[in-house]
């Protein structure tokens, strides 16, 4: 299983990378990967209908714990007809879809494919942690796709939009599932399935998972994001924006449901959230004149439906929530194709321009794929959709004695009567009845598809119409899934006709109150903007989206003029105020015996020198003195190290004494002379405490570190460094065969570091010296001699 | 004054701070550098054994440059050597990184070190330990350093006005400009 997630990955990045020379035949290449995976599955689905799942592991970080384990159960067999099998529709659509190479086209069918594999580890892990990075990896791919097209401000803003809000959700879904993890003893679902947790930090985690799977299946108040990734070529819509990604809330729901429904506040969240979702989507699809949008907020309702279903915890509930899935993959994807040949032979997605058609062929069949799939999203028989609906009522009236399962199922037929108002506005729109006299004809007369453009709704409508006539053909699947989700549970068959039930009745009661919805379109928009008139009051998600980013910036900008105020002497303050106060109260209470600090009449005549050039150097008024003062401090301390019979210490200490007082020179050249006092008079007290604390600091440190290892019976480290001087390090000189072998790697990092320090120094001294003519810093000069050194005058 | 408007900018500036030509300073310095420089090469070669080692020794040629420099300005650190500053540091740091994982490729331990003895006619017997070429690439790196150093900060602005017109006051005026291209 793990070599088709490789798969994925392998052609999604060859394609990216290399396959600009392949254009639109990107999209054939690219459709390996969904082809194999579903051949795969397929010929694994006896043994997984069998209750046999396929696993597979793949170890990563084992100290924590985390695997890629990978289980194909009948659940996931479904997500994977629905992945790749759609997956597959889309490359083939997106052949006519995409009819002219053009630039960007390899690299949509590169992302679109790692995309797939995405989604695939999302629906295949059976592990918490492995989901989340699917999970996450699918919100960075789809990121990528909404902004396609990157020349264009709304795509970019659209593509933000949408990581930053399943980004965030992404990050509270994290810390929910490791909570669940902890509490549950195990992050593999199976396991957890069988023994879930409970407790007050299960439930606060059950929270954060659910706000992790509202954002990402666009879910109130996160769903702004998806109208705007609208902005998206119609095969990214078609794919993650309606038929796969958007369901992987719906998948989680699904998965975790069973074992913690009834846990805490899940169920009320998971029922007000999906209720509302539902029946603000159906409302706000019925306001719109474009195609696609229709359908966004058309998903928008189908995603909430679907939490109602699977978020009860309840398996019949559940069994009509997995028909609804692939129902709602069927005829909404089927829908998007439609809106993209719409759009791409006319060039216009308004119903307002949209004047019928002609009669050619190709025509006739987008007319009647349209058809079709609106009637099986409308809920009418003897569609696949109608199955759905009828289950999910059925469900609802007989099973769904909870609290709030009255309330759901009246959402439920109130935003179905919505559902079928709006199927019927994106036929009609289609067909042609809303086109205004006014406005250019632009579609009669247009361009027929081609076979390879319509073909794949054509493919999808046929499913629509097959297993709607024939559930027995879905019937194994969804019994076997429902199964797998709700260990044994004894779900129904599914049926297309399951007698005059009260389900039935309601059903005719939406499909009734459609068409009068729909007769009556004209006065229901008036109500409808009359209403919305007075709800602009009320802010929307995506004036809320809107504030929330602008809060972001305001307090960052606050935040930053605080602390960042730009003063160096106050950074220098909090920094070594910080580093040798915090320390200091530990250090201090180490210190039990001072040591002798006199031990040779040298010492008392060398620190004397240091204390007159430290304290010389703070009073002199002139940059360089000061410098050489500093350096003079260098010096008396090499005089000590030899005086305690360091040779090796005092000659690095000279050196670096001697060659840091030249390079400060050189420096302070560029400084005014002396230093001009302006600081308040409050700056100097203050100064002389800070630098007073450092040096108290560093007098405590230097005296516990040194005795830091009187009171450890093992031999000081220093001794055995010099007894294995000679004979393992082959050299008498200790302090070098530190450097050199002990602690050889110590160095290896200390010159690496002066290198890097060496080009940071040249370039942050040099490129506001030199510029070429675009204004930009020239650095190779920097680091070139040059063919001919200027010599001065003199040497000449 | 009038003597330190001769010659470049960079030559200027380093003789207005450090005072003007002075005869004793050149010549000494002419026998110093090399002497210094074969100090320099006795502490990387005996720092194994005795006080030194490459670190030192990069320093202490550092220490040469900077004589050079007091002498010739910029111009003389720079055409020193002939091999650009930042070759110095790659040299090194190949040379160090290089004999530290050469181990591994031969079955051993990072930075294991191995050794050989030989007789020579003049030193007699002369042992070499691997650490060498580590150590050396230290001191070139440090070499490399210095000379990105005196890259960096030891020359005049290329544009800053031309010492040899007639205003008295350019260096100082140089000088004050200093902090406003610093920042830049």
């Amino acid at each position: 299983m793990f070599f088709l997630l490789v798969l994925h990955l392998v052609v999604g990045i060859g394609i990216t990378a290399g396959g600009r020379a392949l254009g639109r035949q990107a999209f054939l290449v690219a459709a390996i990967a969904p082809l194999a995976t579903v051949v795969w599955a397929a010929s694994k689905a006896s043994s997984v209908l069998d209750d046999r799942p396929v696993t597979d592991s793949f170890a990563w970080v084992e100290q924590l714990g985390i695997s890629i384990d990978l289980r194909l159960d009948a659940f996931a067999l479904v997500m994977v007809a629905l992945v790749s099998g759609i997956g597959l529709l889309i490359c083939v659509y997106s052949l006519g879809y995409f009819s002219h190479d053009q630039p960007g086209q390899a690299r949509l069918a590169g992302i679109l494919t790692l995309f797939a594999g995405s989604m695939l580890g999302v629906v295949l892990s059976d592990h918490l942690i492995a989901l989340f990075i699917f999970w996450e990896l699918t919100s960075i791919t789809s990121f990528l796709l909404i902004g396609n097209g990157d020349t264009n401000a709304r795509a970019r803003a659209a593509a933000m939009q949408a990581i930053f809000i399943t980004g965030a959700g992404g990050l509270a879904m994290l810390a929910g599932l490791i909570i669940i993890g902890q509490a549950g003893g195990t992050y593999r679902i199976s396991e957890l399935v069988l023994d879930p947790p409970s407790g007050g930090a299960v439930n606060a985690g059950l929270v954060l998972v659910l706000i992790g799977a509202f954002t990402k299946s666009a879910q109130a108040p996160f769903s702004s994001w998806l109208p705007a990734a609208m902005v998206a070529p119609t095969p990214v819509s078609a794919y993650l924006h309606s038929a796969t990604m958007v369901k992987a809330g719906v998948y989680l729901v699904a998965r975790l449901a069973p074992m913690f429904a009834m846990t805490g506040s899940w169920r009320t969240l998971v029922l007000v959230v999906g209720a509302t979702t539902m029946l603000v989507g159906g409302l706000r699809a019925l306001r719109q004149h474009d195609l696609k949008l229709l359908l966004a907020y058309g998903t928008v309702s189908q995603l909430g439906f679907m939490m109602l279903l699977f978020g009860a915890g309840e398996y019949h509930i559940a069994e009509a929530g997995i028909v609804l899935i692939l129902a709602h993959g069927a005829f909404k994807a089927a829908l998007f194709m439609v809106v993209g040949i719409i759009d791409h032979e006319t060039g216009t997605r308004d119903i307002r321009e949209l004047h019928g058609f002609g009669s050619a062929t190709g025509w006739r069949v987008v007319k009647v794929v349209t058809v079709v799939s609106a009637a099986s999203m409308a809920g009418l028989p003897p569609l696949f959709g109608f199955i759905a609906k009828e289950k999910a009522l059925d469900g609802y009236l007989e099973h769904g004695d909870f609290a709030g399962g009255t309330a759901a199922l009246v959402v439920i037929v109130l935003a179905s009567i919505l559902t079928f108002a709006y199927s019927a506005r994106f036929v009609l729109g289609v067909l042609g009845v809303f086109g205004e006299p006014n406005r250019e004809v632009m579609s009669v007369g247009a361009h027929s598809p081609s076979v390879l453009f319509a073909g794949p709704a054509v493919v999808l409508s046929i499913a629509t119409v097959l297993f709607g006539l024939a559930p027995v053909l879905v019937d194994g699947v969804i019994e076997a899934a429902t199964i797998t989700l709700f260990p044994g549970s004894e779900p129904k068959p599914v049926e297309l006709f399951a007698g005059f039930n009260t389900a039935l009745l309601l059903s005719m009661v939406i499909i009734g109150c459609g068409v009068g919805l729909t007769l009556l379109r004209r006065p229901v928009a008036d109500v409808q903007s009359r209403a919305s008139a007075g709800l602009r009051a009320v802010p929307s998600t995506e004036q809320g989206y809107l504030a929330v980013l602008r809060s972001i910036s305001v307090v960052a900008t606050r935040v930053t003029a605080t602390v960042q105020n730009g003063s160096l002497p106050i950074y220098l303050a909090v920094i070594v105020l910080t580093v040798t106060l915090v320390p200091l109260a530990a250090f201090a209470s180490e210190l039990d015996e001072l040591p002798q600090f006199i031990e040779t009449p040298t010492h008392v005549a060398l620190v004397a020198v240091m204390i007159a050039a430290g304290l010389g150097a703070c009073i002199v008024r002139h940059r360089i003195a000061a410098a050489l003062m500093l350096g003079a401090v260098g010096y008396a301390m090499a005089g000590l190290y030899v005086a305690q019979g360091a040779p090796d210490l005092a000659l690095t200490q000279f050196s670096i004494e001697t060659l840091s007082t030249v390079l400060f020179v050189l420096v302070l050249r560029f400084l005014p002379r002396s230093w001009r006092h302006h600081a308040p008079a409050i700056a100097a007290p203050m100064r002389i405490a800070v630098a007073g604390a450092v040096g108290v600091a560093v007098f405590v440190f230097a005296l516990s570190a040194s005795n830091a290892r009187s009171d450890v019976d093992e031999p000081s480290m220093s001794e055995v460094m010099i007894e294995n001087s000679l004979p393992k390090g082959k050299g008498s000189n200790v302090v070098n065969v530190i450097l050199v072998d002990f602690r050889g790697w110590d160095t290896m990092g200390e010159i690496t570091v002066l290198l890097v320090a060496a080009i940071g120094a040249v370039s942050l001294a040099r490129p506001g010296r030199r510029r070429d003519e675009t204004g930009a810093p020239v650095f190779e000069e920097i680091l070139d001699v040059g063919d001919e050194p200027k010599l001065p005058e003199a040497l000449r | 004054m009038s003597d330190a408007r001769i010659g470049t900018n960079a030559d200027t500036d380093a003789r207005e701070r450090f005072g003007r030509r002075i005869l004793i300073l050149d010549t000494s310095i002419r026998v110093l550098y090399p002497s210094i420089l074969v100090l320099a090469l006795y502490f990387v070669f005996a720092g194994h054994n005795r006080p030194g080692g490459g670190f030192v020794g990069g320093l202490v040629v550092g220490a040469a440059l900077a004589l050079r420099y007091v002498s010739g300005g910029a111009a003389a650190v720079r055409s020193t050597f002939r091999l650009p500053p930042h070759v110095f540091l790659g040299i090194g740091l190949f040379m160090s990184s290089f004999t530290a994982l050469l181990p591994l490729l031969l079955g051993g331990a990072l930075l294991e070190h191995g050794e050989i003895e030989f007789h020579l006619p003049v030193f007699d017997e002369v042992k070499l330990t691997s650490t060498l070429s580590f150590d050396l690439g230290v001191d070139f790196v440090v070499i490399g350093l210095i000379l990105m150093a005196f890259a960096a900060f030891g020359e005049d602005l290329p544009d800053a006005p031309d010492a040899t017109d007639d205003n008295s006051d350019s260096v100082a005026a140089t000088v004050r400009r200093g902090p406003g291209r610093m920042t830049r």
